[in-house]
């Protein structure tokens, strides 16, 4: 299991801080379940599962590099949780994924990073408005929370800057 | 020259420390092959045929002499006693040791130097126009804005993973030096008719595979603006750019695929939601980062030097050296002058740590301690007074550095080829000698006139071969080496299209060459033109556009066959 983390430490040793994937199975989620749907699904069901979770549960949607933020912009406030995959630590669209949500859509949720999700990357992933990071299964938790701190200032603006505050060079 | 702040100085150390954990994290085993290749790319390592590769970023172009001697030590201390000046404003050393790379790195950060992103799929060393600033046709300084580009791509968060390399070039003259129309984005920096500044934007320009002069997709930006606007571009880029295909990946390739119009339509769509965003430059901001250039103090001076005028009526040796080196300056009494780095025996662009120190102590002596770095891989003074011409020639002359080629087919561009990059289909440095060699003469060279030859050892085009008069392709058949030969290209062209408008692609004149043939095909590409050639300032390229390939085509496989 990877172990989840934020800037402040361990989040979740088990990795999904009690979130449960939707693999096609709805029987398997029970009512007041936080649910994690792909993309095609939530846009879907987000109704019925909205009912089915009820007031207890939650909705997250986890998002693959192609999907285009856009189609959950009106449903954002419905959202506890934005997963966005990185199938390899190379494919660098979840930045801009991640950028968009925060930036263009105004999202203030919970963003975390899936996938190849690596120590050298967490800086640049919270700098784009990541927050919580499910490292990959090699990882050091306590190397990665030392990633936060690679830089202590950055020149240009980022999506972070609608989690975190800071001063800029170029925001003077 | 840009003075580091504290805050930008603080940013170099921080990398420096950041990777010397990486390398050694990799050195341990901790952090495998595949994860560290992008990190040592962006911080400019590569690993080539016989020791990595270290390219070290100089901004725009600009160094002072401080940064020089730096330059020479560690070609001393880390490296075989030289080093490389690439065509793309960056400096190269081809044999330092990996777990040595870190102090280098910390060496250069020592004179506000850095290597950050000048490799891997991330925003590049941004380039400019060598005379930037001192240029009489000059519009807008690009210098200010080149820096701001510096910073803001810098470590940028959401854009160190691009599909591909993303290179950013910007002129602000009448003449694009700078070639913007082959970059990934193409900026000429102008006035409109209020005389506020602003930018004309082209984007999917390159050379590589697949050629193609960039796409104008703004024709004034103003300057509030540059940072979102690019930060739309990069975006739609980022998100669409194709990452199935390695040679279908750069910015180009969408342009092209989803059509300019279509892809402009996505970057204003972006660039409307954002640009009244924080990215929104403000006056205050740009003075703050102008005021950090320092500034050449120039002395009030007559147009010509009656003394430089004398001798150079009577040494033919020094009038063709001012010829071809020598340029025109914006103040009265100026001139910049290029030193030359093609000379016979020396591959282009290559300079020993010797004559680092030497060039270092010369432009102490006769500019404001400063020099740039061209594209053609040569260096200019940029600020010296027309009095001190014969004895800076003079002086350059006792280094056998006052060749005076510039323009000339002497001034060959030829990346590293195969005697060093693990790329290469072909080597390029010994062609490059065959061809100087053969046109050693520079009685020869002058009676050409204006020719650039561009040597590249594969498809990545490092030497620009497209974009030269006459380009040459290093190709591989059958496992052995040859050379395919275009010719008519040219690297740009005024904004306002009075040369007939902008850079060229050049064309193919047919099969490919053996290396041994290289140097007599360019031989009777040159007598082919000298007998078409019409007057004497009808150059190589003009006699192309004018005739077509066909009648130099048809020479040289006459001679061929
Ligand atoms: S053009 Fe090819 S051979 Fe030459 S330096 Fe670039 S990659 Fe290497």
């Amino acid at each position: 299991m990877p172990k989840l983390i934020n800037r402040y430490g361990v989040v979740d040793v088990n990795g999904t801080d009690g979130w449960l994937e939707y693999t096609g199975d709805a029987g398997a989620i029970p009512a007041g379940a936080k649910v994690l749907l792909p993309l095609t699904e939530f846009r879907e069901f987000s109704g019925t599962w909205q009912k089915h979770v009820g007031a207890k549960g939650a909705l997250g949607v986890r998002l693959t590099p192609s999907d285009d933020p856009a189609l959950i912009a009106n449903d954002l406030d419905k959202l506890a949780l934005i997963a966005v995959e990185f199938p390899a630590f190379t494919d660098g669209r979840g930045y801009s994924t991640a950028t968009l949500l925060r930036e263009r859509y105004g999202y203030k949720g919970e963003l975390r990073a899936v996938g190849d999700v690596l120590r050298d990357q967490i800086f640049l992933m919270s700098r784009s408005g990541f927050t919580t990071f499910a490292l990959r299964n090699d990882q050091s938790v306590e190397k990665a929370l030392a990633a936060f701190n690679d830089f202590s200032s950055y020149y240009q603006h980022a999506a972070d800057r609608f989690v975190y505050q800071h001063a800029l060079p170029l925001a003077a | 020259m840009y003075q580091y702040t504290a805050f930008d100085q603080s940013i170099v150390d921080q990398r420096v420390a950041q990777f010397r954990d990486q390398t050694e994290r990799f050195i341990s085993g901790e952090l495998g092959g595949e994860e560290f290749k992008p990190i040592r790319l962006q911080n400019g390592l590569y690993v080539q045929k016989h020791a990595p590769m270290l390219r070290v970023a100089i901004p725009y172009g600009l160094v002072n002499t401080k940064q020089v001697r730096m330059f020479a030590h560690i070609a001393r201390e880390y490296d075989h006693n030289y080093a490389h000046f690439s065509t793309r404003q960056n400096i190269q050393y081809n044999w330092p040791e990996l777990h040595r790379v870190p102090d280098i790195l910390a060496e250069l950060a020592t004179v506000q130097m850095h290597a950050i992103q000048t490799s891997g799929n991330c925003i590049r060393n941004t380039t400019t126009d060598q005379f930037a600033g001192v240029a009489p046709d000059e519009v807008v300084n690009p210098l200010v804005w080149a820096e701001i580009i510096r910073q803001w791509s810098t470590i940028h968060p959401e854009f160190a993973f691009l599909p591909r390399k993303f290179k950013i070039a910007i002129s602000g003259s009448a003449q694009d030096r700078a070639a913007t129309l082959v970059h990934d984005i193409g900026l000429i920096a102008m006035k409109d008719a209020s005389g506020q500044i602003g930018f004309r934007v082209a984007a999917g320009g390159g050379l590589g595979r697949t050629p193609i002069v960039g796409t104008v997709i703004r024709d004034f930006l103003p300057w509030q603006h540059l940072i979102s606007y690019l930060e739309a571009i990069l975006r739609v880029y980022n998100r669409l750019g194709r990452r199935d295909n390695k040679y279908k990946a750069r910015i180009k390739i969408l342009v092209k695929e989803s059509t300019p119009a279509q892809f402009t339509e996505w970057v204003e769509t972006e660039f409307e939601a954002t640009k009244n965003g924080p990215q929104l430059l403000t006056q205050a901001q740009v003075d703050a980062i102008a005021a950090r250039f320092t500034q050449a103090a120039y002395r009030e001076l007559p147009a010509d030097d009656a003394g430089t005028v004398t001798f150079s009526a009577s040494s033919g040796e020094f009038a063709r050296w001012q010829r071809r080196n020598v340029h025109a300056h914006r103040v009265s009494g100026y001139a910049s002058v290029s030193v030359s780095l093609k000379r016979l025996g020396m591959p282009p662009g290559d300079i020993t740590a010797d004559e680092l120190d030497a060039i270092a102590e010369l432009a102490d002596q006769y500019t404001q301690g400063e020099l740039r770095v061209t594209h053609e891989q040569n260096l200019v003074f940029a600020d010296v007074e027309k009095g001190e011409l014969p004895a800076l020639w003079s002086d350059l002359k006792a280094l056998g550095m006052a060749v005076p080629n510039i323009g000339l087919i002497g001034n060959i561009i030829a990346c590293p080829g195969g005697d060093f990059c693990d790329l290469a289909n072909a080597v390029s440095i010994p062609v490059a000698a065959a061809i100087h060699e053969r046109f050693e003469s520079l009685d020869y060279q002058f009676d050409i006139g204006e020719l650039d030859l561009n040597i590249s050892g594969c498809i990545n085009a490092c030497g620009h071969h497209h974009v030269g008069h006459i380009g040459i392709l290093g190709v591989d058949k059958h496992d052995e080496e040859w050379y395919q030969i275009t010719i008519g290209g040219a690297q740009s062209g005024m904004p306002n299209g009075t040369d007939g408008g902008t850079a060229k692609i050049g064309k193919i004149i047919g099969p490919s060459f053996a290396r041994a043939q290289v140097a007599d095909v360019v031989e009777n590409l040159i007598q082919t033109y000298l007998s078409l050639r019409e007057r004497d300032d009808e150059r190589f390229v003009d006699v192309v556009a004018r005739t077509g390939i066909d009648p130099f085509k048809e020479r040289v496989y006459a001679e061929v066959n």
